[in-house]
């Protein structure tokens, strides 16, 4: 008998240990974050929970590290709120954070939305919250924002009416050039593709990557293609391509692709390009390796740290001397938008608010401005302007003028695989891929998603 | 039944319980959520409505040139497997068996791999392989191999094989230890006998080593196998499945389908047919060699 009720008891014990167990570490314990959780506000239980996720996480770059500063400083001022910064500087893992937080019923409650058609899905089942009764209520916050930015957030073509997020991050797609190099080879900076065509031997001839691309990341072809396309045929390929007029392996998106395996066989773009990313390009521009690098407004204020940075220039991208009614088409414009998906009537929404208002306000912006020492694009204006670096004002002379801008084609399709398709297709061509076939493959996935729909 | 046994029957069952609770929690339910989800279209938002598909998902796998590609380079890792890492996991356990010194090193050495995180590794051969002045290149061109394509990882068609090679230097370690304990395991005395008839280490190993490391022999096939067919980070690491899709195994197009393109319906018939693929390998196997034992 007391055998059996010492097993008993035993048995009921593991189960209550195991249950006990399951149930009183969430309760006990504060949740372990991979990011920045402030002591101050752990030690409030009554703090609000607001995760915030964004692709600043690398305290090296100057933009980046103004966020995760802001981070500790709204933390200070909201012991009410736990902000947990979980951001990741890489697309594709900040990504799949939020897509695996929303399959899971769990979305972060700020976060940068990238907006356009291809999130259109995240809008209509209602996963991202409207603000504009926000910016109703409080018009003061979004006054000095420029209008235009919100178009990408602004879903009423597609029947779904509000505003989605506030811009983020304007950019325009411009290229580096380390002028000593030239100054150095006798020729002059080029700024069309002929004069590049032209001056590529000499530079490959000295030694010198022509224009570095590191296709590693393979965002750098999308975004490549996007502008050639531009300084080619304006943004007629893009409507084209998705009101679904013209094929991807039509004979105007082969001929893009063509020209950019031509200059990869020529040397132009340099060897092994699959194996060094956007940091590599950057790297190569600062060591002296590459003449030239395609990049973006967004990289203005790493630049600005180099050691050679008196040696750099920024113009736009290159455009065709045959082609001078393009020269002003720009790849560029609103990139990534901060949203929430904290609802009215969740307990954190008036905390989401918070979050949300201060990482978009313009005394935020204004911060980011001073620390980048007027460099760099905002989606605001300022009252007092600050007279910039030298490569923002390059940048700017060019920015300026830019008669029409768009994102990435694929950005434009509802069809959310088409960014990573076309990217990872055309970034074969460093992989010795012929352009017809890869613009093949691109059509293939564009009649499999239609034939499924 | 008597009451106390029937009280045992209590017991056991309300001892088991919690186990069974847990495992049905994290492995059956998931098991089959994947399945239940593979038969419909979803984008992987919960408000968005699921829609029935059918079998649609899985007609669609063998459409896929991608899915194809990753098959083959399944296949190509489990051959690898046999040419690579079972000769070299059955020499490293017959050294570290052998008469001589250091074998505690060699054998922390071998296995050191096997506690290095998978992810770790796949890096550390990336920045080894890396074709501007990564090791492998410069010992290359040192060799004389001026000007050879050394961007293995950058080739389409290099890049699995090159991954197989990281692959078998990662799990040759572990391999060694199955190969070892079954070494280890025959008595000295059949050795004993061999020698006194003069046979050769040739001999020794074609007739005694070999046939008495049958187990060993199936344990390695069964973990080659189902390690193929569901390996993943170190393809993820390395290449991300590329150039295009040329390294994709189906751990990457599972990734990819779900978490980049929203296809989650698609992405769980893939992992069924993982499942699948793992549990009848798993069973076939098993069926084989318990025959095979039979007839011995």
């Amino acid at each position: 008998m007391k055998k059996g009720f010492v097993r008993t008891l035993t048995a009921a014990a593991i189960l209550g240990s195991l249950l006990t167990g399951c149930g009183s570490k969430a309760a006990s314990q504060p949740e372990e974050s991979s990011g920045t959780v402030q002591e101050s506000s752990a030690a409030n239980k009554d703090a609000v929970k607001v995760r915030i996720l964004t692709r600043f996480s690398n305290p090296d770059s100057v933009r980046e590290k103004y966020f995760m500063d802001m981070v500790v400083k709204f933390q200070e001022e909201n012991p009410d709120i736990l902000l947990e910064d979980v951001s990741i500087s890489d697309e594709e893992s900040h990504d799949t954070l939020f897509k695996t937080a929303v399959a899971a019923g769990d979305p972060i409650e700020v976060f940068n939305f990238l907006g356009y058609a291809a999130n259109l899905d995240y809008v209509k089942n209602g996963v991202i919250t409207d603000v504009s009764d926000i910016i109703e209520e409080d018009p003061a916050w979004t006054e000095h924002y420029i209008d235009a930015l919100f178009a990408p957030v602004d879903y009423s073509d597609y029947g779904v009416e509000g505003i989605y997020g506030l811009p983020n991050a304007p950019y325009g797609v411009c290229c580096f050039y380390n002028k000593a190099i030239f100054d150095e080879v006798g020729l002059e900076l080029p700024e069309t593709w002929e004069d590049i065509e032209a001056a590529a031997p000499v530079l490959i001839e000295k030694g010198y990557v022509p224009m570095a691309f590191g296709a590693k990341d393979n965002y750098r072809a999308g975004h490549f293609l996007t502008a050639l396309s531009m300084k080619y045929y304006g943004d007629d390929l893009k409507n084209n391509l998705i009101n679904g007029e013209t094929a991807w392996n039509g004979p105007e998106t082969v001929a893009l692709i063509e020209m950019m395996q031509k200059w990869y066989e020529s040397g132009l773009f340099g060897t092994n390009n699959l194996a060094y990313d956007a940091n590599g390009e950057l790297a190569k521009l600062e060591s002296g390796e590459a003449a030239i690098i395609f990049s973006g407004s967004w990289n203005i204020a790493t630049i600005n740290e180099f050691d050679n940075v008196a040696d750099i220039v920024c113009k736009g991208f290159p455009y065709f001397a045959s082609k001078p009614e393009f020269k002003d088409q720009w790849m560029g414009g609103p990139d990534d938008f901060m949203s929430m998906t904290a609802k009215p009537g969740d307990d954190n929404y008036e905390a989401s608010v918070r979050v949300l208002k201060f990482f978009t306000s313009q005394e935020y912006w204004q911060g980011l401005y001073e620390v980048q020492g007027g460099g760099g694009t905002f989606p605001v204006k300022f009252d007092q302007v600050i007279e910039a670096d030298p490569l923002t004002t390059q940048f700017n002379e060019y920015y300026n003028n830019a008669a029409n801008m768009i994102g990435e084609i694929e950005q434009f399709s509802p069809m959310t695989s088409l960014m990573d398709t076309v990217r990872t297709e055309v970034t074969t061509i460093f992989a010795d891929d012929k352009a017809q076939d890869i613009a093949d493959r691109i059509q293939e996935a564009v009649d499999a998603y239609q034939a499924a729909q | 039944m008597g009451v106390s046994s029937k009280r045992r029957k209590i017991e056991s069952i309300a001892l088991s319980l919690p186990a069974f609770l847990l495992y049905s929690f994290i492995f059956m339910y998931p098991m089959v959520s994947v399945f239940r989800l593979s038969f419909y279209k979803w984008n992987g938002i919960p408000n968005s409505p699921l829609q029935y598909v059918g079998l649609k998902n899985y007609a669609a796998l063998f459409q896929d040139a991608k899915f194809i590609t990753a098959l083959t380079n399944v296949g190509i890792f489990i051959l690898s497997g046999f040419i690579l890492i079972l000769p070299v996991s059955l020499f490293l356990a017959t050294v570290i068996q052998s008469e001589g010194k250091g074998k505690r090193f060699l054998k922390t050495s071998y296995f050191m791999p096997q506690v290095i995180s998978r992810t770790a590794i796949a890096l550390m051969w990336y920045f080894l392989l890396y074709p501007e002045g990564g090791p492998v290149g410069t010992l290359l061109e040192a060799a004389g191999f001026k000007g050879v394509n050394v961007n293995l990882l950058g080739s389409k068609t290099y890049a699995i094989y090159a991954i197989t090679v990281i692959n078998a230097w990662t799990y040759a370690g572990f391999n060694m230890l199955i190969f070892s304990s079954g070494i280890a395991g025959i008595p000295g005395d059949i050795y004993e006998a061999a020698i006194m008839d003069g046979a050769t280490p040739w001999q020794k190993m074609r007739y005694i080593t070999f046939p008495m490391l049958k187990n060993s022999f199936q344990i390695f096939t069964l973990n080659c196998i189902i390690g193929s067919i569901t390996t993943f980070e170190m393809v993820y690491v390395t290449t991300g499945g590329g150039p295009g899709s040329a390294s994709e195994v189906f751990g990457t197009l599972l990734y990819k389908n779900a978490f980049t393109y929203n296809n989650y319906g698609y992405s769980n018939a893939m992992g069924s047919f993982l499942i699948v693929a793992s549990f009848l390998a798993s069973v076939l196997l098993t069926g084989l060699f318990a025959k095979s034992n039979k007839e011995d």
